[in-house]
C-alpha cells in the first residue's frame, strides 16, 4: 500500500463526512445509546446515521435497518453489536462501499477459539481490500479537532482535555480513557487518541504512519504491550520515518519475560523480548519513559519547548539543597551543569547581593526577589554556552514575588528551551499550572524535570543526526 | 563466497542429520566472512591422530558431539598439550570423560593453543517479532549470570556498534579502564562481518561465538556454536 493510500484511507477514519451508529440504542446506559449520544451532542460536525432493525427513531434521528438503507457514502461505521453478528454486519458494510469501521464489540480472539475464528472471519473481509478495520475490542478514535469521539464512557467519569498537539496510541481503551483525563487535569492540550484493541487491521505502524503526517500532532506517545510476529521490520520503519518529523515517546508494558524459552545458547537465553524492543526502539529513534508519569512528563517538554544544540544547562534557584539535587539529576542523565566563566562570574557579582552563589548553580538562597531571578536569568540564558536554562523556585519564600513568572516568560525570547521545578503543595501546584499555560513546563521534582529535559535532548539528537545525512 | 560455504556446511550438517554445525564448521565460516579464529583439525578417531603430523605444540584438544552444549562442564576440553604423547593421552581421557557419562561421540578436533584475550561474546538469535537480532557481552561461560549484554536487529551499522560497545561493561574495559587498551575496531569490525553472515543466511536461528578473545591488536573467536533450519 502507498503511503498515499494509506492517509487516504485512515483520514476516514479520523474526519469522516457521514458516520453510521450500527447498534443505536436509546436506551441510556448502553454502548450504542452512549456513543450516538456523544457524536450528536458533541463538537461533532459530520451527519450521524442511526442503525437498529428494531427502532424507526433514536434520539429524536431517524433510525434505518441497515447500511444499505442510508441515502449516502458511509465514510465511517461504528459497529457495536453482539460479537457474532460482526462479521457479517462487516460483510455488509464492505459491499456497500462503507470506507472505515471501528469495531468496538469485544467477544474475539481474547476470549479463546470461538471467539478467534469470529476474528478470522473478519480478516477475511478486510483482505479483500475495500475497507479499514480498527479493533475489535477498542474504544476506538478521540479527536479533538474533527471531534470525533467514539469513547462510550460517561463525561463524570472521563475529563475531555482540551485541543492540542500530543496523540497518544493504545492497544488498551482503558488506558486511553485515563490519558485522556490525566491531561485534562493536567490542562495539556491534546491533538488524537487512539485505541486499536485487537488490531485485525490498522495496526501501530499504520497510525504512527498517519500521524507522521497529520498536522495537529507534534508529539506521538505510545503504549505498547507488544507487536505481532512478525511486524517488528515494519513498526520500526514506521518510527523512523516519523522521528524525521516529530518525536515519539514510547512505554513498553510487559518487560519481564514470563516462562523461559526452549535455547541452548547463551544468545537464546539472554534474548528476552525486552531486550529486543529495547534495541529497536533505539534503533528507530524511539524514546523509552520508564512508566506512564515519565512518558507524560517528557511530552510536556517535547510539545512547549524548542530544541537544544548541546547538553550544557544552566541552573537558577532559591534553594540550595534543590540546586544540589538538580546538578545530580541532570549528570546523572548526562548533562553537563557548567561552570560560568569569570566575565559573567563578576557581572553576576557585581548586580546580585553578597549572599548569593554566582557559579552554576546559581543560588539567590532564600531571600531571593522576582527581580534577582530577572537580572541571573538574563544573564545566563544569554551565554553561548548554555543551551537550556532550569529555573527553581520556592514559592514557600515570601521574598519571592509572582512577577518572577513574567520575567521567565520574557526569557522565551532568547529561543533556548526553559524548564522549571516548583516545588511544594498546593500552591506549588497552582503556579505550575499557570506557569505552563505560559508555555513553560513545570516539575514538583527536579529528577521528574531532569528526565523530562533529557527526553528533548534525545530529540535534539534525532533530529541533528537526520539533518547531517 | 560465504554463502556457498554456509550452504556446502549445511548440506553435509543435513546429509547427518543434524540442524546444528559444530564448531570446527563454524570456525569455517568464519573464515569465509574473514572474521579471525583458530585452526582446527578435526579427527574421527586414534589411527588419525596417531597419523596427524605438522602439529605446533602446545595445542588444544576439544570434544566433537552434538549431544554436548558446553564442554568443558563434562571434561571436553584439555589445554595445554605438549607433545605427541600427551596429545594420545588427551584423546583417551576425552574419550572416558564422554563414555562415562554415556555421551556419543563424533571425535575431536585439535588446534593450537592461543593467548588469553579478554573474553567477549557475539551471538544471534531469530527473534518470531523483529527477526534476526545480534549481541555484544561479557564472554565466557558465565554469561546469563553477568547479564553484561546488548542487542541490535540486525542489519546494523558501525554507529549501533559503538553504541553496543558503549551499553555494556565489557565495553568501557575494552575502551581501556586500566591503561590496558584493546582493539575496538577489531570488535566494531567482527559485529558488522557477523551481521552479515547473518542477513546472508536466513536459515541460522542461534549463533553464539563464545569466547571470542580480543587482544591490543585483533581478536580470535575461539569457540562457536550454530543452529540452522
Amino acid at each position: 500500500m502507498s503511503y498515499l493510500t494509506l492517509l487516504k484511507s485512515l483520514n476516514y477514519l479520523f474526519n469522516p463526512k457521514s458516520v453510521a451508529v450500527i447498534g443505536a440504542s436509546g436506551t441510556p446506559g448502553k454502548i450504542g445509546y452512549t456513543i450516538l449520544n456523544n457524536l450528536l451532542k458533541g463538537n461533532f460536525k459530520g451527519r450521524v446515521y442511526p442503525v437498529n432493525p428494531n427502532r424507526s427513531t433514536i434520539l429524536g434521528k431517524t433510525c434505518y435497518k441497515s447500511v444499505s438503507e442510508i441515502p449516502e457514502q458511509v465514510d465511517l461505521a461504528i459497529i457495536a453489536v453482539k460479537a457474532d453478528l460482526v462479521p457479517e454486519i462487516l460483510a455488509e458494510c464492505e459491499r456497500e462501499g462503507v470506507k472505515t469501521a471501528i469495531i468496538i464489540s469485544a467477544g474475539f480472539k481474547e476470549i479463546g477459539e470461538e471467539g478467534k475464528k469470529r476474528e478470522e472471519k473478519i480478516a477475511e473481509i478486510v483482505k479483500k481490500g475495500r475497507i479499514r478495520v480498527l479493533g475489535p475490542n477498542c474504544l476506538g478514535v478521540f479527536d479533538n479537532y474533527s471531534g470525533l469521539s467514539t469513547l462510550f464512557l460517561p463525561d463524570t467519569r472521563v475529563e475531555k482535555p482540551k485541543p492540542g498537539n500530543i496523540s497518544f496510541i493504545s492497544q488498551s481503551g482503558a488506558m486511553l480513557a485515563m490519558f485522556l483525563d490525566w491531561m485534562a487535569k493536567e490542562n495539556i492540550g491534546v491533538a488524537k487518541g487512539i485505541s486499536h484493541g485487537n488490531r485485525v487491521d490498522i495496526d501501530e505502524a499504520d497510525l504512527i504512519y498517519y500521524l507522521a503526517f497529520d498536522e495537529e500532532t507534534k508529539v506521538i506517545l505510545i503504549y505498547l504491550e507488544g507487536l505481532d510476529e512478525g511486524k517488528g521490520r515494519r513498526f520500526m520503519e514506521a518510527c523512523k520515518f516519523a522521528t524525521f518529523h516529530k518525536p515519539i515517546i514510547v512505554v513498553k508494558g510487559g518487560k519481564t519475560d514470563a516462562g523461559s524459552k526452549a535455547v541452548a545458547s547463551h544468545t537464546g537465553a539472554m534474548a528476552g523480548s525486552y531486550n529486543i524492543y529495547k534495541a529497536a526502539f533505539k534503533q528507530s529513534n524511539v524514546i523509552e519513559a520508564k512508566d506512564i508519569q515519565e512518558m507524560f512528563d517528557m511530552a510536556k517538554a517535547l510539545v512547549m519547548l524548542p530544541l537544544m544544540s548541546e547538553n550544557r544547562v544552566a541552573i537558577i534557584t532559591n534553594a540550595g539543597g534543590v540546586g544540589v539535587l538538580a546538578t545530580d539529576a541532570l549528570e546523572s542523565r548526562g548533562f553537563k551543569v557548567i561552570e560560568l566563566d569569570e566575565q559573567t562570574q563578576r557581572k553576576l557579582r557585581e548586580n546580585l547581593p553578597e549572599r548569593c552563589s554566582v557559579k552554576n548553580p546559581v543560588d539567590l538562597t532564600g531571600d531571593a526577589s522576582a527581580e534577582q531571578y530577572r537580572i541571573a536569568i538574563n544573564t545566563v540564558i544569554s551565554l553561548n554556552y548554555v543551551d537550556a536554562l532550569y529555573v527553581c523556585l520556592l514559592f514557600q519564600e515570601p521574598a519571592l514575588g509572582f512577577e518572577v513568572l513574567d520575567y521567565i516568560y520574557y526569557a522565551k525570547e532568547f529561543g533556548k528551551p526553559i524548564i522549571s521545578v516548583i516545588m511544594g503543595g498546593g500552591l506549588a501546584e497552582r503556579i505550575s499550572r499557570i506557569i505552563e499555560n505560559n508555555g513553560i513546563p513545570s516539575y514538583p521534582t527536579p529528577e521528574r524535570a531532569a528526565a523530562a529535559l533529557y527526553a528533548l535532548y534525545q530529540y535534539s539528537k534525532i533530529k541533528q543526526s537526520y539533518l547531517k545525512l | 563466497m560465504g554463502r556457498n560455504t554456509f550452504l556446502r556446511l549445511v548440506n553435509e550438517a543435513k546429509k547427518e542429520g543434524r540442524n546444528i554445525l559444530y564448531e570446527y564448521e563454524v570456525k569455517n565460516l568464519l573464515k569465509s566472512y574473514a572474521i579471525d579464529t583458530t585452526n582446527p583439525v578435526f579427527i574421527r578417531n586414534k589411527e588419525q591422530l596417531e597419523s596427524l603430523n605438522n602439529i605446533n605444540f602446545p595445542c588444544v584438544m576439544k570434544v566433537v558431539s552434538t549431544q554436548i552444549v558446553h564442554k568443558s562442564d563434562i571434561g571436553g576440553v584439555i589445554l595445554n598439550i605438549k607433545n605427541k604423547e600427551e596429545l594420545l593421552e588427551a584423546f583417551e581421557k576425552i574419550k572416558n570423560n564422554t563414555e562415562k557419562k554415556g555421551i556419543k561421540i563424533e571425535g575431536v578436533i585439535v588446534e593450537e593453543e592461543v593467548e588469553k584475550g579478554l573474553e567477549i561474546i557475539i551471538g544471534s538469535y531469530k527473534d518470531p517479532i523483529f527477526g534476526n537480532v545480534i549481541m555484544l557481552g561479557s564472554g565466557g561461560i558465565y554469561v546469563e549470570a553477568y547479564k553484561d549484554v546488548s542487542f541490535r536487529i540486525v542489519p546494523i551499522n558501525k554507529r549501533d556498534a559503538y553504541e553496543m560497545i558503549d551499553e555494556t561493561i565489557i565495553g568501557s574495559i575494552l575502551k581501556g579502564f586500566r591503561g590496558i587498551k584493546y582493539d575496538i575496531f577489531s570488535v566494531i569490525d567482527a559485529l558488522i562481518k557477523v551481521s552479515n553472515l547473518i542477513e546472508d543466511n536466513q536459515e541460522i536461528v542461534e549463533l553464539d561465538l563464545n569466547p571470542i578473545y580480543v587482544y591490543s591488536q585483533g581478536i580470535k573467536v575461539v569457540d562457536g556454536r550454530l543452529k540452522f533450519v
